[in-house]
């Protein structure tokens, strides 16, 4: 009995983040799906510290694909960027470029009792794949420990305990 | 069980609700892990960040021994399990599983020692097995056995040998009764038996939980439906429905002894099942004409039935002695391996059994029937008194299978990692022996778990009636070794890594592991940090987490190991390891692999 229960509240959960898309400890984006060849405004959300402990920077990678990067600052916190090349040349407001943000960071406090966004501006490279998702693994390191957002599911696996927030690529949109 | 009807409504709650909860945490536990306590607790207590529901609490004592357990109170976030008193001084395994309130399970296990940690290997004390039970589960499997092919096989051979008589198949059920009543028996036993666990225990929900984990109360659960369909095809007054009823029978009777074999490599996995589900049906067609013919020739009837019979005996026999070859070919690794091992000689037995029921078989067919046929009375009585021994030699067969249970398993040495070991499970009806590594391939959720050079300690049992399936090549393994110096292999997989792990028992019952990290084309993977998690389905044990440190130097490196790992049970454990290969990535690798037991037959 207690079997059947267990695996209907595992196969139940997925349906209650559906259907309540509740925040979990998790770190996620907020808009997850946008077209390629657009600009995108992606806003982490931080509803927890690791293990109750407070939050105190915030290590975001960016995939390739995803130039152009504007990111938010907060007051209270001091934003860190780290350049590096782009695995290929993109076209960005005409011009052609081949390096630019790889990570961003951002330290400060957060106490575990609330929640925070962190936010930036990006583009989307006119040839990320559509109907694929790219990750932004995320380190969010505490006042005691690290938890790390870092997990891509294998094809067709399950969901990792700790996932990487996924945006998933929709066709371009014509102009 | 209140508990459990709390945690839907909660669940149900927040769905409701809508609230924005999160992943329950544990934050404190008491005892905290890895204690070492004079005395016994009077309480297990389990302290979340956030309101909790216990869905499944399991306490396994030394020697790996189910511990009954209080009611679980909840109070607000705090989980508490009163304990019965303790006498047994060792380590204890507290394993839990608890719905969060948005509704994700969260599980875990804790290790405590009362007195002093278990002082020897598990290994070395002998599991417990209640007195008598051995032979009771080798009955057991003969009567569900002989009961299920005899059962269908004669309903399946009633429905589509002989003219449709309404009361002809009601012959057939003591036989399917038999069946039913020594499926679940069976697998109470099973429980039993997985859990090392006292007579009494079968009154406990727990010995058939442990049952069902197994593949083989799949095989038991599929085998009940096939004998239901079997009584629905005598039941039904359609000539037609009782043929497709009776197929229907015999194909779920084929698909149950075929699914619980454990071929561990993917590609040769599926042909060997293929293999056993048509062994079975050939099996079936032969046991199911020994059921009906002697009775119908008696009375008359059996002129058609014995034609047809006659018309696909041969078939039946290509079938049986290819499928046979085929699968035997598969397992066995040298034919030494036929009178060196206990699997091996009771293999030897069934072939020789088989081999007599060949010969009264083709001495029927070729000398007996066309006489019956004809018309000849005595060839007649000849004939049926024939197909009677056959009938004793089928029995005496299905006893050998039974006792294929019982021996000690093919073991690849530790430095082998042969396909053929594994191959041996592959191809059986695993009666009674439970294995966790079929609970994934069979059951869902750790099916990514697979690992496809993996050891199995599992005893494979063939109810196939022919040469056959013994993989006996553990024998080369000198059983006189030590325990505490033999390390056990894993073989883990990922997404372009792998990982061989060693696990080696100490003299406190508790292991070490040790692993190596590589990609897939076999250089080093330098890994920063590096955790493993042990699980056991079967047994309830969710998941023991220890971190690693680099073996050599400091991290990054790629042989880690972990000094402490309290794996209290031997057997099938399911291995999980997570590698954090760049502050941004990380990979994870699963494995499973039988550790500690020397003869886990019984597991």
């Amino acid at each position: 009995m207690s079997r059947f229960l267990r695996r209907a509240s595992m196969l139940a959960a997925p349906g209650l983040l559906a259907i309540s898309s509740v925040a979990h400890a998790h770190v996620t984006i907020e808009t997850r799906e946008a077209p390629a060849g657009s600009y995108y405004k992606a806003v982490f959300r931080v509803p927890h510290g690791c293990d109750g402990s407070d939050t105190q920077k915030l290590r975001i990678r960016i995939p390739d694909g995803v130039i152009g990067i504007k990111p938010q600052p907060k007051p209270g916190w001091k934003l860190d960027i780290v350049q590096g090349k782009y695995d290929k040349t993109y076209t960005l407001h005409g011009a052609r470029v081949d390096q630019g943000v790889k990570e961003l960071s951002w330290t400060g406090d957060l106490p575990d009792a609330y929640y925070d966004e962190f936010v930036f501006q990006a583009y989307l490279a006119d040839d990320l794949p559509a109907g694929q998702p790219i990750y932004f693994p995320v380190v969010q390191e505490c006042a005691k420990g690290v938890s790390r957002w870092i997990e891509i599911p294998a094809n067709n696996g399950p969901r990792p305990p700790h996932p990487a927030p996924a945006l998933r690529i929709l066709p371009a949109q014509p102009r | 069980m209140k508990a459990l009807v709390a945690g839907i409504i909660f669940i149900c709650l927040s769905i409701v609700a809508g609230t924005a909860h999160a992943h329950s945490e544990l934050m404190r536990t008491a005892p905290s892990e890895g204690a070492v306590l004079a005395s016994p607790p009077q309480a297990i207590t389990l302290t979340f960040n956030e309101p909790i529901a216990p869905l499944v609490l399991s306490l396994l004592g030394p020697g790996g021994k189910l511990v009954p357990l209080g009611q679980p109170e909840v109070h607000d976030s705090t989980l508490s399990v009163p304990l019965p008193p303790q006498s047994q001084r060792g380590s204890y395994l507290f394993s839990w599983r608890i719905a969060s309130a948005d509704g994700h399970p969260v599980g875990g296990t804790l290790s405590f020692a009362i007195g002093a940690p278990d002082s020897h290997a598990p290994v070395a004390a002998p599991p417990y097995r209640a007195p008598g039970l051995y032979p009771v589960i080798a009955i057991t499997a003969v009567a569900l056995l002989a009961g299920l092919l005899f059962g269908i096989g004669g309903m399946a051979f009633d429905a589509w040998a002989t003219q449709y008589d309404p009361g002809g198949c009601r012959k057939h059920l003591p036989a399917l009764l038999l069946a039913a009543v020594a499926g679940p028996i069976s697998l109470g036993l099973q429980g039993l038996d997985a859990l090392g666990a006292p007579w009494s225990a079968i009154a406990t929900s727990a010995s058939w939980h442990a049952a069902m984990s197994t593949s083989y109360g799949l095989l038991v659960w599929t085998a009940e439906a096939a004998v239901l369909m079997a009584l629905f095809a005598c039941a039904t007054g359609s000539a037609r429905w009782r043929r497709v009823l009776a197929l229907l029978s015999v194909l779920l009777l084929g698909a149950s002894l075929a699914s619980s074999g454990h071929a561990a490599t993917a590609t040769a996995g599926n042909a060997a099942r293929i293999a056993v589900f048509l062994h079975i049906m050939a099996v079936v067609a032969w046991l199911g004409a020994l059921a009906c013919l002697p009775v119908l020739l008696r009375a008359g009837y059996g002129e058609t039935p014995l034609r047809r019979f006659s018309t696909a005996a041969v078939g039946i026999v290509v079938l049986l002695v290819a499928t046979g070859m085929l699968l035997a070919w598969w397992q066995l690794r040298e034919p030494a391996d036929l009178w060196r091992t206990a699997y091996g000689r009771i293999l030897t037995a069934k072939l020789l059994l088989v081999l007599g029921l060949l010969a009264l078989g083709a001495v029927n067919r070729w000398r007996w029937t066309g006489a019956t046929l004809r018309g000849d009375m005595g060839a007649l009585r000849l004939l049926v008194r024939n197909t009677r021994w056959e009938t004793v030699l089928a029995i005496g067969i299905l006893c050998a299978v039974a006792l294929w249970r019982f021996t000690p398993p093919p073991r690849a040495l530790p430095q082998d990692m042969s396909m053929h070991h594994s191959m041996s499970s592959g191809s059986s009806m695993a009666m009674g022996s439970s294995k966790a590594m079929e609970s994934p391939m069979v059951m869902g959720p750790s099916k990514s778990m697979e690992s496809s050079k993996t050891m199995d300690s599992s005893t494979s049992k063939d109810s196939s009636m022919t040469m056959s399936h013994s993989a006996a090549a553990d024998q080369t393994a000198s059983p006189a070794r030590a325990a505490s110096d033999r390390g056990w292999p894993m073989h883990l997989h990922g997404a372009a890594a792998k990982a061989e792990a060693t696990v080696v028992f100490k003299p406190n019952g508790h292991a070490r592991v040790m692993l190596t990290l590589t990609h897939d084309d076999d250089t080093p993977l330098q890994a920063k940090e590096v955790s493993v998690t042990f699980s056991m389905e079967r047994m309830g044990i969710e998941g023991i987490v220890r971190p690693a440190h680099p073996s050599g130097q400091e991290a990054p490196a790629s042989a880690w190991t972990v000094d402490d790992v309290p794996l209290l049970v031997p057997g099938s454990w399911t291995v999980g390891v997570n590698a954090l290969i760049t502050d941004f990535d990380s990979i994870s690798l699963q494995g499973q692999g039988n550790v500690g037991a020397e003869n886990p037959a019984p597991r």
